[in-house]
C-alpha cells in the first residue's frame, strides 16, 4: 500500500467516524455479519426440531419462546439472519454489476447506444418490481439462485443510471481528457481513469441495495414464497401471522432483526455518502 | 398531450407481452398454468388450447391473447371459478379506501412536519424527525402492521383485530360508516407512517433548498410575513416533488397495501394476491400484475396532468 492512500483512508475514516449515526450504523452492520457467519454455529437447538413445549414465552431455556410445534425461535432466526444478510448481499452484488456494466456503457458510448439503454431502464423503473418479482418467483420457484438472480436482474436501474451520470460528467472532465491525449487506449481509460473516480457513489447505493434486497426477500417470504430449505426471518414471521392471537411474542424479534439490519445498512450509506462527498455536508 | 399517450400504449403492450412471455417461459405445460394443479380432462385440455390458440404458431398466439385482454377477458379464477377481471373488480374498492386515506393523512401530516423541521434544520424537533424518518425507511411494513396490531388489537383491545366490519352484525347508516372507519384505522395508520417518513425527508429537504432561492429573499425583502413567506412562497414551490413522488410511488404503495391488507385480512386487491399465490391461482395473478402496471402507468400519466395544473411553467405540447 502506498503512502498516499494510506493518508486517503486515513482521512475518509475522520470524516466517517464524526458522524455518529454512521458509526452505529457501521457497528450494527459489524454484529450482525457476526450473528449470520457464526450464529448458526452457536445455535442452542435444530431449528427444524419440534418439541412438546409448543407456545412458550421467552425464559432462559428459549431466548425467544417457541412457536406452534415447539421450535425454538432464538435458534431459527439466527439461522434465518444468515440467509437474509446472504440473499442481501448477492442480490446487491449481481444488481450493482448489472447496473455500473449498463451505466458505463451508457454514458460512455453516448448516442444512439445511450438512448436505447436509457430507455430499457425507464421500462424495469416504472414497471412495479415487487409484482413481477413476486410473479416470477411463484412461476419458477424459490430458491436461493432464484431469489438472488430476480431481486438482482428487478433492481439494477438506480445504479445504471447513477453510473452513467458519473460517467458523463467524469468523461468530460480534465485528467480524462490529458489521459486521453496522452495516448490511453479506450479501456484504460475506462478501468483506470473513470471507473475509479466513479466508485464511491457506487459503493454508497450498494450499500443501501443490501437493505432493500434484504426487505424484498423478507416481503416474499412473508407470502409464503420463501426457499424450502432455508430459514427465513420473513418466513418466520409468516408463520407467527396465523398464531398472532395466542403467541404475539413469536412476531417480535425477527421483524427485531429484519429492521436493526437494515437500519444499519441505511445509517452506514448515508454515513458514506457524507464522508465520501466532502463537500455536501458542509451547508 | 399526445406525446404521453404515445408512450404510455406501448409500455401496456411490451407488460401484456412479457406476462405472455413468462407463461410460455416458465416450466410446465401452458395448459397446466391455466388450470391449476390438477389434471384435466383431454377435452378439457383440446377447449383450452383452442381457445388460446395454444395449437398456432407464436406469433398468432400472442395476437390472440392481445385481443382477449383488449376485450376484457383475463380469463378465469381457478380458485373463485369466476371471470378475473369480476374477482379483482370485487377488491378494488376496499383498497382505494385504504390507500386514500392513508395517502391522506400521510401528506398533511408529514408536509406538516417537514416545514416545520426545515425552518430550524439541525433543532431537536428536526433531528429527532430525520432519525424517526430513518427507522421508516428500515421498516418491514408487515412487521410494523403486526406490532401495532399485537398493541393496540390483542394487548389494549381497542381496535379489531381483522377485517372491514364486524361479522354477524347488521348495520346501517351512520353506524356502518363508524364500524368501517373504526376497522381502518389500524391498517391505515401503517401505511401512513411508513409514508410519513418519505413525505417528511423530502418535504424537508425540498424546503431547505427552495428557501435559499432569489425569490424569498425578495418575498422577505418585500415586507411579508414569515409565515405568507414560508406558505406562500416557499411551500408551493416545494411541494413540486412531493406530487412527483406520490404519484410515481403509486406501485410502492400497492406493495404497502398488500402486506399490511394481509396482516389485517383487510379484503382488498392485495390480500387477493396473496390468495393467489397460495392457492398458485396463476390467472388471477398475472391479471393482477396487468392491471397494476396499467394503474401505474395511468397514474403517471395524472401525476403530469396535475404537474401541468399546478406549476404554470410546465406545458405538455
Amino acid at each position: 500500500m502506498t503512502e498516499e492512500s494510506t493518508s486517503g483512508i486515513r482521512e475518509f475514516w475522520r470524516r466517517y467516524r464524526r458522524n455518529r449515526a454512521a458509526v452505529i450504523g457501521l457497528l450494527l452492520v459489524v454484529i450482525f455479519t457476526c450473528v449470520a457467519i457464526f450464529g448458526p454455529y452457536f445455535a442452542p437447538y435444530p431449528p427444524y426440531a419440534t418439541s412438546r413445549d409448543s407456545f412458550l414465552f421467552l425464559s432462559w431455556a428459549h431466548l425467544m419462546g417457541t412457536d406452534q410445534m415447539g421450535r425454538d425461535i432464538f435458534s431459527q432466526v439466527l439461522h434465518g439472519t444468515r440467509t437474509s444478510l446472504m440473499v442481501g448481499f448477492l442480490a446487491a452484488i449481481t444488481s450493482t454489476i448489472i447496473g455500473t456494466v449498463v451505466g458505463s456503457i451508457s454514458g460512455y458510448s453516448g448516442g444512439r447506444i445511450d438512448d436505447v439503454l436509457m430507455r430499457v431502464t425507464e421500462v424495469f423503473m416504472i414497471v412495479p418490481q415487487f409484482f413481477l418479482l413476486l410473479v416470477l418467483i411463484t412461476l419458477f420457484g424459490a430458491s436461493l439462485f432464484n431469489l438472488v438472480i430476480v431481486i438482482g436482474v428487478l433492481s439494477w436501474p438506480g445504479t445504471a443510471r447513477l453510473v452513467r451520470a458519473e460517467f458523463l460528467t467524469l468523461t468530460e472532465s480534465q485528467f480524462v481528457e490529458a489521459a486521453r491525449v496522452l495516448g490511453a487506449g479506450r479501456l484504460h481509460t475506462v478501468f483506470s481513469e473513470i471507473l475509479p473516480n466513479a466508485t464511491p457513489p457506487i459503493v454508497v447505493t450498494g450499500t443501501l441495495a443490501v437493505g432493500s434486497a434484504i426487505i424484498l426477500e423478507a416481503g416474499l417470504s412473508f407470502l409464503g414464497l420463501s426457499a424450502p430449505d432455508l430459514i427465513s426471518l420473513g418466513m418466520i414471521l409468516n408463520n407467527a401471522q396465523a398464531f398472532v392471537k395466542v403467541a404475539w411474542h413469536i412476531s417480535i424479534f425477527p421483524g427485531l432483526f429484519i429492521f436493526l439490519i437494515c437500519l444499519g445498512l441505511n445509517m452506514m450509506g448515508d454515513g458514506l455518502n457524507d464522508a465520501l462527498n466532502p463537500r455536501l455536508k458542509e451547508r | 398531450m399526445l406525446s404521453r399517450v404515445a408512450v404510455a400504449i406501448p409500455m401496456i403492450l411490451l407488460a401484456i407481452v412479457i406476462n405472455f412471455t413468462l407463461i410460455r417461459v416458465a416450466p410446465g405445460d401452458p395448459v397446466l398454468l391455466l388450470t391449476g394443479n390438477f389434471a384435466p380432462t383431454p377435452e378439457f385440455k383440446r377447449a383450452i388450447e383452442q381457445k388460446f390458440g395454444l395449437d398456432k404458431p407464436l406469433w398468432e398466439q400472442l395476437y390472440i391473447y392481445i385481443v382477449h385482454i383488449f376485450q376484457g377477458d383475463l380469463g378465469d379464477s381457478i380458485r373463485f371459478r369466476k371471470p378475473v377481471l369480476s374477482v379483482i373488480g370485487d377488491r378494488v374498492g376496499a383498497t382505494l379506501l385504504l390507500m386514500g386515506t392513508s395517502i391522506s393523512i400521510s401528506l398533511i401530516i408529514g408536509v406538516l412536519l417537514g416545514v416545520v423541521a426545515s425552518k430550524n434544520p439541525y433543532s431537536i424537533v428536526d433531528n429527532t424527525a430525520t432519525l424517526l424518518s430513518l427507522f421508516g425507511w428500515s421498516l418491514p411494513i408487515f412487521w410494523l402492521a403486526q406490532l401495532l396490531m399485537i398493541a393496540f388489537s390483542i394487548n389494549l383491545g381497542l381496535f379489531p383485530v381483522s377485517g372491514m366490519r364486524t361479522l354477524r352484525v347488521n348495520l346501517t347508516g351512520f353506524a356502518y360508516v363508524i364500524d368501517i372507519l373504526w376497522h381502518l384505522f389500524l391498517p391505515a395508520l401503517t401505511i401512513a407512517l411508513l409514508r410519513l417518513a418519505q413525505t417528511f425527508r423530502l418535504t424537508r429537504a425540498s424546503m431547505l433548498e427552495v428557501m435559499e432561492q432569489d425569490y424569498i429573499i425578495t418575498a422577505r425583502s418585500k415586507g411579508l410575513s414569515e409565515r405568507a413567506v414560508l406558505l406562500k412562497h416557499a411551500l408551493r414551490n416545494a411541494m413540486r416533488p412531493i406530487i412527483t413522488m406520490t404519484g410515481m410511488q403509486l406501485a410502492t404503495m400497492l406493495v404497502g397495501a398488500t402486506m399490511t391488507e394481509i396482516v389485517f385480512s383487510w379484503p382488498g386487491m392485495g390480500r387477493l394476491i396473496y390468495e393467489a399465490v397460495l392457492a398458485r391461482d396463476y390467472p388471477v395473478l398475472m391479471g393482477m400484475y396487468l392491471i397494476i402496471v396499467i394503474l401505474v402507468i395511468i397514474a403517471n400519466f395524472v401525476t403530469d396532468i396535475v404537474y401541468a395544473l399546478y406549476d404554470p411553467r410546465v406545458r405538455y405540447t
